[in-house]
């Protein structure tokens, strides 16, 4: 009798493991797949042309950005997952298309797995990361300051004379603003003002010039740098990012 | 070592305990964008991941602008008022940007409580939750890490749109003048 209540029970269980579900028009499966934060796997399936498409729902990526500056990791964690159980990856999104109907639950398993698998890998690398660069630091802060403008990370930028890699030129329509770390060196400051004189004999409001300084206290010649542009300190709030723009 | 260094904690816990304000009145932007060079190959993808994204800074009760903290809010692009998240961000000991609290409302999957028994919770929640701060710091740095917010509630509130959602946004991550964001650019007369 207890063997019978058991199997019973374990078929049950079994049975609700996973379900289907209907959201809007798409149809997906929740899985019992967890990601590291505790969240589903959820896998969407569409019927194509030549079989059915199936996708993560964009739920790894989704998962991913809820970390904080990961997007990164998860793209290159990605190739590997997607390499790994055999599915495709593009832009935010794991997936498998054209698949005929009989290989479906195959195809929903390894879409499921190379999503949960990336998240996990994604969330240990960013455990284990340090901060790469000061430059990732000025990039997170721009990001915040200038919300839906076009951010070219180490954008190259030609002068009166010469052409000049900046730390981050921020491609505003009224005026394109140059970002410049600089350290507390004689050389750090000496290569920002050659870059932003070079720019500033364009004509003054050709460009914004903003000098991010990592240590402002300890940087030598500020004066002959604050000639040639705005002088902001690395961990200053987005609104002064904003305001020295 | 798992535990959180002491001044972050502090700093943490005084970003969570605060009274706070928006700092800016940022507008949504799209991701992912399509890739230009490659849209014809595959469109659909972009439309399937998409999200709506904000994130604007915070004031802290004095209107002085915390360092390193803001509010991040997810919706989908063409999804409505479903599987919209809100994360409280703050810099960790390493200079990143860490969530610390989310809002999960009408998520597609349900929850699982890996923790459940630890904390006396049910161990699947499949409506709105919150991922609090208290909780998950009692499980040490690991879960703003590589855990990544294991511990949930069920939250009390129905979310029924946008503006129930940023109600709810306030409420939880104790942020007075969330009400007044814009919508996301939904076009709410589609059927999806």
């Amino acid at each position: 009798m207890t063997m019978i209540n058991i199997r019973t029970t374990a078929e049950e269980i079994a049975k609700t493991l996973a379900y289907a579900k209907q959201s809007g028009s798409d149809q997906l499966i929740v899985t019992p797949l967890l990601y590291p934060s505790g969240s589903m796997v959820v896998v969407r399936i569409d019927k194509s042309a030549d079989g059915y498409f199936v996708s993560d729902y964009g739920c790894g990526a989704r998962e991913t950005s809820m970390m904080g500056e990961s997007e990164k990791i998860f793209r290159r964690q990605a190739k590997k997952a997607s390499e790994l159980h055999g599915v495709k990856f593009t832009e935010d999104l794991f997936y498998d298309s054209d698949v005929p109907a009989e290989a479906l639950v195959g195809a929903v398993i390894c879409v499921a797995n190379a999503s949960k698998y990336c998240v996990e890998q994604t969330a240990l690398a960013v455990a284990t990361a340090e901060r790469n660069t000061r430059r990732e630091l000025l990039w997170s802060h721009l990001e915040v300051a200038f919300q839906g403008t076009k951010i070219v990370r180490g954008g190259e930028v030609s002068g009166a004379s010469d052409r000049w890699e900046f730390d981050a030129v921020v491609q505003r329509e009224v005026q394109p603003v140059l970002f410049e770390l600089v350290s507390p060196t004689g050389g750090s400051v000496n290569a920002a003002v050659t870059k932003f004189l070079d720019i500033r004999d364009l004509g003054p409001e050709m460009f914004g010039r903003v000098a991010v300084t990592v240590d402002r206290a300890n940087t030598p010649h500020l004066a002959v740098l604050a000639r040639n542009a705005q002088i902001i300190g690395l961990k200053s709030p987005a609104s002064d990012y904003a305001a020295a723009a | 070592m798992n535990a959180i260094p002491p001044d972050c904690l502090k700093r943490w816990t005084r970003v969570i305990s605060e009274t706070k304000t928006l700092a800016a009145w940022p507008a949504w932007w799209e991701e992912p964008k399509p890739p230009k060079s490659k849209i014809e190959r595959l469109p659909v993808v972009s439309l399937e991941a998409g999200r709506y994204i904000l994130v604007v800074p915070l004031n802290d009760s004095s209107g002085i602008t915390m360092e390193g903290a803001r509010l991040r809010l997810h919706v989908p692009t063409r999804r409505l008022d479903i599987d919209m998240t809100a994360t409280l961000e703050c810099l960790d000991w390493n200079d990143y940007h860490r969530c610390i609290a989310r809002l999960d409302a009408n998520p597609t999957g349900a929850h699982t409580n890996r923790h459940w028994r630890d904390f006396k919770l049910p161990w699947r929640l499949d409506g709105t939750h919150l991922h609090p701060f208290e909780l998950n710091a009692r499980l040490g740095g690991s879960a703003f890490t590589s855990e990544n917010m294991p511990i949930a509630e069920a939250w009390p509130h129905d979310i029924r749109n946008f503006r129930e959602f940023l109600r709810s946004v306030g409420y939880a991550f104790n942020i007075a003048d969330v009400g007044g964001l814009p919508p996301p650019p939904w076009n709410e007369g589609f059927q999806f």
